[in-house]
């Protein structure tokens, strides 16, 4: 199958529908999406615009009523369940607004996870290094409850990022933040995108995080409108 | 089939032979022990109960087929019957060569079945592994040939029928991807230079123009004095925006094509701002705008001094030229956790929002902003975000909701 390498994330006509009749809602409705590698893509849309659920399809984390979503050229709702799920640890990052951290873990059992789930073994000075990167080092043993959000959200962001993943798909990561630590967490995952090289897909509805952004598109009514 | 497989199948029926002679022969003794071990115990037999010899004998050489069509209860039944009970002997006679012969052919052929199936499978999973590794070969000859893209998905293709060689195909495939993205990197910086050097060329000719028609309208055509001086004026003007337009471009170009590289050190923050604002300070009190700063203390941040210096001066002079005069211009620098917040706030005219990701883009200008300044290319924000984002930075713009704007610069504190 030949693709252009520069996107590595496309959909093809993706559909996705809620209830039926009078109560339709078209969340998703034939929605054709290029992202391009390496770069930050924001998808920022007014909230019921259908932007989380697209984040949710194009993530694998749901499947969708019609369409396609190719990752790397690869068709991932071909996959049975268990083989998505181990594609969608390998090649995405999840960060999400309220950090779903797990609370009796600890920071460092929290970011080494993903790979536990994969029986990929944990280098300790890839993760190390991450933590340094991100800022957190000295937060290894904290319990989450005992961190501040930046932190959480930094947490999240280191987890997202230990199994180096193909890209980071990211959905209102700064919504439950204030306006100086949301400064704080974009320019860390700006610098992921710029030092690393991560594919960085950010949803938002906030005109400033989207400016940062390389590409911005535009949701409306479940269907996708290029900036 | 070809020699490789002659030659598999020959060792498979020289071992399957080798099995056949060494089965025979352990088979033969196996039976010679037993014979002489069963004559030991009729001779036994006979000198433990000679008045039963006819019997015993009798018995021993009893065809075995006839044992169960006979009346149970005949006579020598009840003889071998006694002999089993009581002398723990085993039913068993000379005719039992035959089962013998028997369980020799059931092995033979079992080997047969074994040493053909385990050949079989042999060839097969071999089989396999040399597809396997045809398709490892097919895909080096694609990357060869520069084809980084074409590696086929493995999912649905049945050659690939372990975890490992799973593996093996996904990482081809990765690599792949990275080769392919390598090339486009190098095709798009050439492209982007050659876009470079378009929109320079596109930018000097304009004003390139206007200096001409000056120029050709003061040497053609008897001109007053006070005339000709007007001219002069405009052109000086020109020249003045010619050369302020070519040290951008100069900047642009350098920057962008990685001539110079951003060399980030600890050093003060207010040297730099301070800087900054003096070199917009003039153009400000033109103006009468005042530029008002608000830093607590100094601090020492990783940056390159040069460039973010050029930085801030591109912000500040646009938030000092899109203001109007008599108003403010407001500087407040704070320290966050791990990086620095610049804000620069204006009076002025404001940003709309659909302009918000455009304002940032090479040489593009608001429609508003090319009505209030002639001067500018559209330069100094573009320039300003590739300095800043290249030391880990960012900038945004919010857009107040009374009137001006609100830049917001960060800066890492520590490299």
């Amino acid at each position: 199958m030949s693709t252009d390498s520069s996107k590595i994330l496309v959909t093809k006509n993706l559909v996705k529908y809620y209830g039926t009749g009078e109560n339709q809602v078209r969340a998703v409705d034939h929605t054709d999406l290029e992202i391009e590698r390496g770069k930050f893509t924001a998808i920022v849309g007014r909230s019921g615009s259908g932007k989380s659920t697209l984040l949710h399809l194009i993530g694998g984390l749901d499947r969708p009523d019609e369409g396609k979503v190719l990752i790397e050229g690869k068709d991932i709702f071909a996959l049975k369940d268990d083989r998505l799920a181990a594609f969608r640890r390998k090649k995405i990052g999840f960060i999400f607004q309220d950090f779903n951290l797990i609370p009796s873990l600890n920071v460092w059992e929290n970011i080494v996870l993903p790979l536990g789930l994969d029986n990929r073994r944990v280098r300790r000075e890839d993760v190390e290094e991450v933590l340094e990167k991100i800022g957190i080092a000295d937060k290894k043993d904290t319990m989450p409850n005992a961190l501040s959000g930046g932190q959480k959200q930094r947490t999240a962001i280191a987890r997202a990022l230990v199994t180096s993943p193909a890209m980071i798909l990211a959905d209102e990561p700064t919504g439950n933040l204030d306006s100086q630590t949301e400064l704080e967490v974009m320019s860390l995952l700006k610098s992921c995108v710029k030092d690393m090289g991560q594919t960085l897909v950010m949803i938002t509805h906030d005109e400033m995080i989207a400016q940062m952004s390389d590409r911005m598109i535009e949701i409306e009514d479940g269907k996708a409108v290029n900036c | 089939m070809d020699r490789n497989s002659h030659k598999k199948v020959r060792k498979y029926i020289i071992i399957y032979l080798v099995f056949c002679v060494f089965f025979s022969v352990f088979f033969f003794i196996l039976e010679r022990y037993e014979s002489v071990n069963n004559r030991q115990r009729m001779f036994g037999l006979i000198t433990a109960h000679p008045e039963l010899e006819a019997e015993i004998i009798a018995a021993w050489e009893k065809p075995e087929h006839t044992k169960y069509e006979e009346d149970p209860l005949t006579h020598t039944s009840k003889m071998e019957k006694i002999l089993k009970d009581k002398y723990g002997y085993a039913e068993n006679n000379t005719a039992a060569h035959r089962s013998w012969w028997i369980f020799w052919g059931v092995g033979i052929l079992a080997g047969a079945l074994m040493t053909g199936g385990i050949g079989y499978w042999d060839c097969r999973s071999r089989e396999d592994f040399r597809e396997n590794l045809l398709i490892l070969h097919e895909s080096l000859e694609q990357f060869r040939r520069g084809e980084f893209d074409e590696i086929p998905d493995y999912e649905n293709d049945d050659r690939v029928n372990s975890e490992e060689w799973r593996k093996v195909w996904e990482s081809l495939r990765e690599l792949g991807v990275y080769f392919a993205a390598l090339k486009r990197a190098f095709q798009e910086e050439e492209d982007s230079t050659k876009a470079l050097i378009t929109d320079i060329s596109h930018q000097l000719k304009t004003p390139l123009a206007s200096l001409r028609m000056s120029y050709e309208l003061v040497s053609d055509y008897q001109l007053t004095h006070e005339e000709r001086m007007e001219f002069h004026e405009q052109e000086e003007k020109e020249i003045e925006k010619l050369e302020i337009l070519l040290k951008e471009l100069v900047n642009l170009s350098r920057l962008e094509t990685h001539m110079i590289q951003l060399k980030p050190i600890q050093a003060s923050l207010r040297k730099t701002l301070a800087g900054a604002v003096s070199q917009i300070y003039m153009k400000a009190k033109n103006k009468d705008i005042e530029i008002q700063v608000e830093m607590d203390e100094d601090m020492e941040i990783c940056h390159d001094r040069k460039w973010t210096e050029e930085a801030l001066i591109n912000v500040l002079d646009n938030a000092v030229k899109y203001s109007q005069e008599h108003t403010k211009v407001t500087v407040r620098v704070k320290p966050l956790v791990r990086n620095v917040l610049i804000e620069i706030e204006d009076e002025g005219m404001g940003i709309k929002k659909e302009e918000l990701l455009r304002i940032y883009h090479r040489f593009y200008r608001g429609e508003r902003a090319k009505k209030l300044a002639e001067e500018g290319a559209g330069v100094g924000l573009y320039l300003a975000r590739m300095i800043l984002e290249r030391q880990g930075g960012t900038i945004s713009a919010k857009v107040k909701s009374a009137k001006g704007t609100v830049f917001r610069i960060t800066l890492q504190s520590r490299g």
